[in-house]
């Protein structure tokens, strides 16, 4: 018989699918945003500024929590700077925990463009071994 | 002109205007909403400020002297509305939630794995259904759609309602977050309904659209089908299963239309596509109402205070609050006793209130339905039924207007609380509304106007029906035609369909009333009267005098018509028919098996009225006469009191005493009473056909014909009843 359990499992694999695939766009989107933090401190209007450049619009609003987030988890430090044009700001750098995480994402991002690559790239459907 | 004011954000002052201002604590609010389930949120809050602070000056710097609406705008906009990164956000977040929970093990699993609960915080009764849809994680919307057919469907659905109510504990639930019903603007054909049903039930959308018109396909069909093959297998189709379910399915749509909310913003669309949904609007109001009552309570304290200090010393006011903490307490041991007994007499009665309402809603519905879509095509009625254009205009827009308005408004309440639509549809009730009040003007137009047509009440005179005279004085009565049933095409008439028929032209039922009487001389005598209602005295006696129905008389037997028919120009006002039978005392009369088929008993009721003086009172009550309950095939014989009794079964008098029938002696007095009278009859007979015998061989007259014999035979007899 199709009981509450079984019902709940079905419930948990959908949610499990769903969440794949919201975990790889917020791998993505951190990615992004550890890779610009690495090449040096960054304020988080610059982040948005570079992102953007590069094609990839995420709003301020958006990335505020995110940074909070990696602070909280410790991927993320930051530094007071005064501004005089403003209050003052709030500059971030990755931690050595940060940094880890970062070449793993490296390294899974690394792994899926190839094999994206490969497969977008092939010229035909012939078998590997030939 | 416009008002500048000082803020501080983040440490800086800035000029701002007035408007611009309010324009920024509310985005600023609506953010702090949208962050609350977040664990940094003070934070992000503050990091957004300093950043909005520093766009700001900026302006200021450039030289702007305050910041204007405008530049709020501009800044909301790079900052991102709660809508605007809602659809990307919340992944994350829900991602997020995901990873904290899987690595402390409190899975998503065992989150549901809590304890049945009513919902204290979304309910419409009790809370049941919320508190269902809760532990089975599904929306309360579609658990009390379900709950609602199981409540109609099987009456002891209320039953096992108000056990859960009274036995489940109430609490503070989570409000659901899933997926809710939408109308589906990106997906639909007519309203989008079966879109946003295909969304939130994850289908497709043509397998809803489908199951939408099917009946109404299947209807086609099987019409088709059974006209062109089997005409003469009616009834084995299940017409009458599908018939019904398509006006249901066409209203459904349609109520649905007008009760879902259209999913415009990203955000509804995510919700209706069952996309986690963290933003709990809902309980953050609640919140915010519990703070004012805190404040509020806590005013409320401080004027205790003060009166209790104005109250004097201070010994004074220790006893008070000495006094107030006990009260409280024994309070507080009361209530739940107190709380338990009345909480079930409430829930009882409300449920009880609800359940009728329901009831009476989806009875008038259904009942709706049947005149809508079956008054539709049912052509012939309407011949016989308005007198004038007005008549059938009004009455239509009663129907239309005055009825099915409030029906369908209710129906949509009672949607709309289901799925709980928040947002007020002032254009909904203003159409009810308007609609109503075009419906009141028909039914007092309708109503004024059939008023009139049945002002009076009236019969004919009394039309003799020559009859023979039945021999050994037993008349039997029987309808001797066919009984009436309908015999038309119109598929919801399948039970209840003897005792009456229509036809284009003409229409026949049952509404035939015998009453037996004591006859004045020896003789039977039958009289017809017909009777009607109409617009004045002529109008109703024409149109009783209209009305055909068959009496014949065949020795001892008595033919009547199965049913009176009423021509086309008439038109149905209620008309009638009366047979009286006059007969002698200590006659008999048997009616037959066939006059109690015949007569639809909800017309006849199988009772002969009795009661010799109708005849003066008839017009005014003439429907209250004694009940006399008849059986078929049962000699009766007239009493001398003009009460027909059954001499071999005798019952207690009839005179609605029915209570006291089980006392033996009384019935047994009037059995005893009723065979001495039985006696009396036939000695006095006897006696009589002596006499008669004696006087013949005397060689008196020998025309003595039946009516001369039952002369002589009466004349005694009226000495003895007196």
């Amino acid at each position: 018989m199709f009981g509450q359990d079984d019902f709940r499992d079905l419930l948990n694999l959908i949610m499990n699918i769903e969440n794949t695939q919201s975990q790889m766009r917020k791998g993505i989107l951190e990615f992004c945003i550890l890779s610009i933090i690495r090449r040096g401190e960054a304020y988080p209007s610059d982040i948005v500024e570079e992102m953007k450049t590069a094609g990839l619009h995420i709003l301020e609003g958006t990335l505020y929590p995110l940074l909070t987030r990696l602070k909280n988890a410790e991927m993320l430090t930051y530094r007071w700077v005064e501004s005089n044009s403003g209050p003052p700001r709030k500059y971030f750098s990755l931690t050595p925990k940060g940094e880890a995480f970062y070449k793993e994402l490296e390294q899974t991002w690394q792994e899926l463009a190839n094999g994206v690559n490969a497969l977008a790239n092939k010229t035909s459907n012939e078998p590997l071994n030939q | 002109m416009k008002k500048i004011i000082n803020i501080n954000l983040s440490g800086r002052v800035i000029p701002i205007e007035d408007s611009a201002y309010e324009k920024l604590q509310a985005y600023i609010e609506s953010l702090r909403r949208y962050f609350s389930n977040e664990e940094g949120r003070d934070e992000i809050i503050n990091d957004i400020e300093s950043r909005i602070a520093e766009l700001m000056s900026e302006k200021i710097r450039k030289g702007a002297d305050s910041v204007t609406e405008a530049d709020v705008d501009e800044i909301i906009t790079s900052m991102g509305r709660p809508e605007d990164f809602e659809a990307a956000e919340r992944e994350t977040i829900a991602a997020a939630a995901q990873q904290k929970a899987s690595a402390g093990e409190e899975t998503y699993t065992a989150k549901k794995r809590g304890r049945l609960y009513r919902d204290s915080s979304d309910k419409i009764l009790g809370g049941v259904a919320s508190g269902l849809a809760n532990y089975l994680d599904i929306d309360p919307a579609v658990m009390r759609i379900l709950m609602l057919l199981f409540v109609f469907t099987a009456g002891f659905g209320i039953l096992l309602y108000i056990i859960l109510w009274i036995v489940v504990p109430a609490k503070d639930l989570d409000n659901y977050t899933g997926k809710r019903l939408f109308r589906n603007p990106d997906n639909k054909v007519i309203g989008g309904v079966a879109g946003g049903l295909a969304a939130y039930f994850k289908m497709q959308a043509w397998i809803i659209r489908l199951i939408f018109v099917s009946p109404l396909l299947l209807n086609i069909m099987f019409g088709t089908f059974n006209g062109i093959f089997f005409s003469w297998h009616r009834d084995i189709f299940p017409n009458i299963v599908i018939a019904p379910f398509t006006g249901t399915f066409m209203l459904a749509y349609i109520i649905l239309w007008m009760v879902l909310p259209e999913a415009r913003s990203p955000f509804e669309k995510m919700e209706m596509r069952g996309e986690k949904v963290d933003v709990n609007r809902i309980r953050q109001n609640v919140q915010e109402g519990m703070g004012d009552v805190k404040t509020r309570m806590q005013s409320w304290g401080n004027e205790v205070k003060t009166s209790a200090e104005d109250l004097g010393t201070r010994a004074k006011e220790f006893a008070n609050t000495r006094g107030k903490a006990w009260a409280s307490e024994v309070a507080q041991t009361a209530r739940p006793a107190a709380r338990g007994l009345g909480h079930i007499i409430g829930v009882i009665f409300k449920a009880f209130f609800i359940f009728v309402a329901g009831c009476i809603a989806l009875a008038l519905f259904a009942a709706l339905m049947a005149l809508i879509f079956g008054g539709v095509a049912a052509g012939p009625i309407n011949n016989f039924l308005w007198t004038s254009n007005i008549q059938k205009l009004s009455a239509w827009g009663t129907l239309l207007f005055f009825i099915t308005v409030p029906v369908v408004a209710f129906m949509t309440w009672l949607i709309r609380r289901i799925v709980q639509v928040r947002s007020r549809n002032s254009h909904l009730s203003w159409i009810f509304g308007g609609l109503w009040v075009v419906g009141w003007v028909c039914a007092v137009v309708f109503a004024a106007s059939i008023a009139k047509d049945v002002r009076v009440y009236e019969r004919t005179d009394a039309i003799d029906v020559p009859i023979s005279q039945p021999s050994k004085g037993r008349m039997i009565v029987r309808v001797n035609e066919p009984q009436v049933r309908y015999s038309g095409s119109m598929w919801w008439i399948h039970d209840d369909n003897a005792g009456w028929d229509i036809t284009d032209d003409s229409l026949r039922y049952n509404n035939v009333k015998i009453r037996v009487g004591k006859s004045d001389d020896s003789l039977f005598h039958v009289h017809v009267f017909k009777y009607s209602t109409g617009s004045s005295l002529s109008d109703a006696q024409n149109r009783a005098a209209r009305t055909l129905f068959n009496i014949s008389s065949q020795d001892t037997i008595l033919n009547l018509g199965s049913a009176l028919t009423i021509d086309r120009r008439s038109k149905f006002r209620g008309q009638g028919v009366i047979v009286q039978i006059e007969m002698p005392v200590g006659k008999r009369i048997n009616f037959n098996e066939s006059v109690l088929d015949s007569y639809n008993p909800w017309v006849v009721r199988k009772e002969v009225r009795g009661g010799q003086y109708w005849g003066r009172r008839w017009r005014s009550d003439w429907d209250y006469d004694d009940f006399f309950n008849l059986e078929a095939d049962v000699d009766y014989v007239m009493g001398k009191d003009g009460v027909l009794f059954n001499p071999l079964k005798p019952t207690k008098k009839d005179n609605g005493d029915y209570r006291y029938e089980n006392n033996d002696d009384d019935r047994k007095n009037r059995k005893k009473e009723l065979q001495d009278q039985l006696k009396q009859i036939e000695q006095q007979e006897k006696q009589d056909s002596v006499q008669k015998n004696s006087e013949n061989k005397k060689g008196g007259t020998k025309q003595g014909d039946v009516a001369s014999v039952d002369r002589i035979a009466y004349s005694p007899f009226t000495t003895l009843l007196n």
